[in-house]
């Protein structure tokens, strides 16, 4: 049963991990000049956490 | 952190979740605009001002480019907002799922109790700032947006208008030559400082150039820190005729809602005739009489029966061909011009550019280019994420039809101030570029050179030193040039 529910909690947080990083990604982007292309270099999103 | 809290008690609807996902796709649409628009525009976004303009911009656009590449811009804007929409809602989703099991909560509770706490630092110094911390928040750019477009509307701004009254000049140096103050539409620094836009140019400067000299004109030039960047023509002719320095709408109407002399007043009162050639206009344009010219030939006026070049239509050589039929009944005795002409052909996104007629009447016609001429003119649509060769091949032509102009009039008695009225946006300036264009004077009249190289311009095409101020210096520097006066506020 604790295996069963291990399991899920790893499952979900192998889920949530992606979903964060995308979130975050999404609002901390960069331009690249002269261009509509945005670039992320790893910045983070104070907003998300809160 | 606050939604594990909130989670602790309550379960999130699907409905909160949605709602979630509406303000994160609008949070990522305003970090999408406050990064491009000081890459691409060369400025931040100012909702108070942008939001007036954006109609005709978005028009301008439409008309520039084929009517299929909108409709696929469209509908590719559309996909990519649906799209945002799903993939966010998924990950609201997942992180809705994982606060309703305890350990998640505790977890996700810790990541972003920590991460606020290195922000506090990184916001106190305790960390160094840069783009592998915390970027800016998208909430302060949208904060600041509310505050531009509130601030206007709830406190009165408390301008005063600063700028040289009366304006007078006897114009001795000058007296009898035509005057042409040229705005070159986008004509920016950076035609001399971007290497590969200065070296596209070369070529036809350097024919620019020679035909000034043939024409038996002086040339001398030197930089002016425009008010605008990318745009916003007008506050740059209201800057140079009216000797105020203009840097918004609301600077505009004040100085447009008083009774002041202008660049044109003292052309007026010592007999010249001003008129205003103006190819981009299409609606009223009451600045004219504020600045006190006598005939206006905006678009319709000008009638021009060719084919449409872009969404200005009128190619500038025309504007040049009409203006001497305008002026075909001249005689010797007939009243010097002042002309003001504003060019368009070198407006964003600077093409289709139209080729250069070297028969001139044939402007004037309903077929004014051969056939394969004007084929290929037409299908060098610009590329709107590489303009530089569209600039160059705009502002070549903006130096051949003037160049053609010159030549048409060799022996003629006339002073001609090209200025740019701004750089153009920044996708061509880069990011960050200085705000300076550059300004020529070209004349016969050789007692105007030694004024204008004792302000600081320097003789040939290219300016060599620093810009001599705001724009709106120009007016006195140049007043100054052109003769003697007796008016106080003229003098530096």
């Amino acid at each position: 049963m604790a295996r069963v529910a291990m399991k899920q909690t790893l499952q979900r947080l192998v889920v949530l991990g992606p979903a964060i990083v995308l979130l975050n990604t999404s609002v901390t982007f960069y331009n690249v000049w002269p261009t509509l292309a945005v670039n992320w270099y790893g910045s983070l999103s104070v907003e998300l956490a809160v | 952190m606050i939604l594990a809290a909130v989670g602790a008690y309550w379960q999130l609807s699907r409905n909160s979740l949605r709602c979630m996902a509406i303000v994160w796709v609008l949070m990522i649409i305003g970090r999408f605009a406050d990064v491009t628009a000081p890459s691409l525009y060369g400025r931040e976004i100012n909702l108070y001002w942008d939001l007036r303009h954006l109609s005709g911009v978005a028009g301008m656009l439409a008309a520039a480019a084929p009517k299929r590449a909108v409709l696929e811009a469209a509908a590719a804007a559309l996909v990519v907002l649906m799209t945002l929409y799903a993939v966010v809602r998924w990950a609201v989703g997942r992180i809705g799922e994982s606060l309703e099991h305890s350990l998640d909560r505790r977890i996700l509770g810790i990541l972003a109790t920590l991460a606020i706490l290195v922000w506090a630092a990184q916001k106190l110094e305790l960390i160094p700032e840069g783009r592998r911390g915390f970027a800016p928040t998208v909430s302060r750019a949208y904060l600041r947006q509310a505050r531009l477009l509130l601030e206007p509307l709830v406190f009165r701004r408390n301008l005063t208008v600063k700028g040289p009254q009366p304006i007078e000049s006897d114009l001795a140096h000058i007296r009898g030559a035509d005057v042409f103050l040229i705005f070159i539409e986008s004509y920016g620094a950076v035609s001399y400082e971007r290497a590969d836009i200065a070296e596209g140019l070369s070529a036809s400067r350097s024919r620019f150039q020679s035909d000034i000299q043939a024409a038996g004109f002086n040339v001398v030039s030197a930089y002016v820190d425009s008010p605008t960047f990318g745009g916003g023509s007008w506050l740059a002719h209201v800057s140079i005729l009216s000797g105020v320095d203009v840097r918004d709408d609301d600077m505009n109407m004040m100085v447009m809602s008083q009774k002041r002399d202008t660049f044109v007043t003292p052309f007026r009162r010592q007999g010249y005739r001003p008129v205003a050639i103006m190819p981009g206009l299409r609606q009223s344009w009451p600045e004219g009489a504020f600045y006190g010219f006598n005939e206006i030939y905006g678009a319709a006026q000008l009638n021009y029966q060719g084919p449409p070049f872009g969404w200005w239509i009128i190619p500038d050589q025309f504007a040049l061909a009409r203006l001497d039929a305008l002026d075909a009944a001249r005689t010797p005795s007939s009243a010097p011009l002042f002309v003001f002409f504003p060019t368009i052909s070198s407006h964003t996104p600077f093409g289709p550019t139209p080729p250069y007629q070297p028969d001139w009447p044939r402007m004037l016609t309903k077929n004014p280019y051969d056939a394969r001429d004007l084929e290929k003119a037409l299908a060098l649509d610009p590329a709107l994420l590489d303009l530089g060769p569209s600039y160059v091949r705009a502002l070549s032509y903006t130096y051949d039809s003037i160049a053609g102009y010159l030549k048409r009039h060799l022996g003629r008695d006339s002073v001609y101030i090209l200025v740019g009225d701004h750089q153009p946006p920044a996708a061509v300036s880069g990011v960050g570029a200085a705000w300076h264009v550059p300004v020529h004077v070209l004349t016969t009249r050789s007692q105007v050179i030694a004024p204008l190289l004792d302000a600081g311009f320097n003789r040939g095409m290219r300016p060599e030193s620093a810009p001599l101020g705001p724009m709106n210096k120009l007016l006195p520097i140049l007043l100054r040039a052109f003769g003697d006066h007796s008016s106080e506020s003229l003098k530096e």
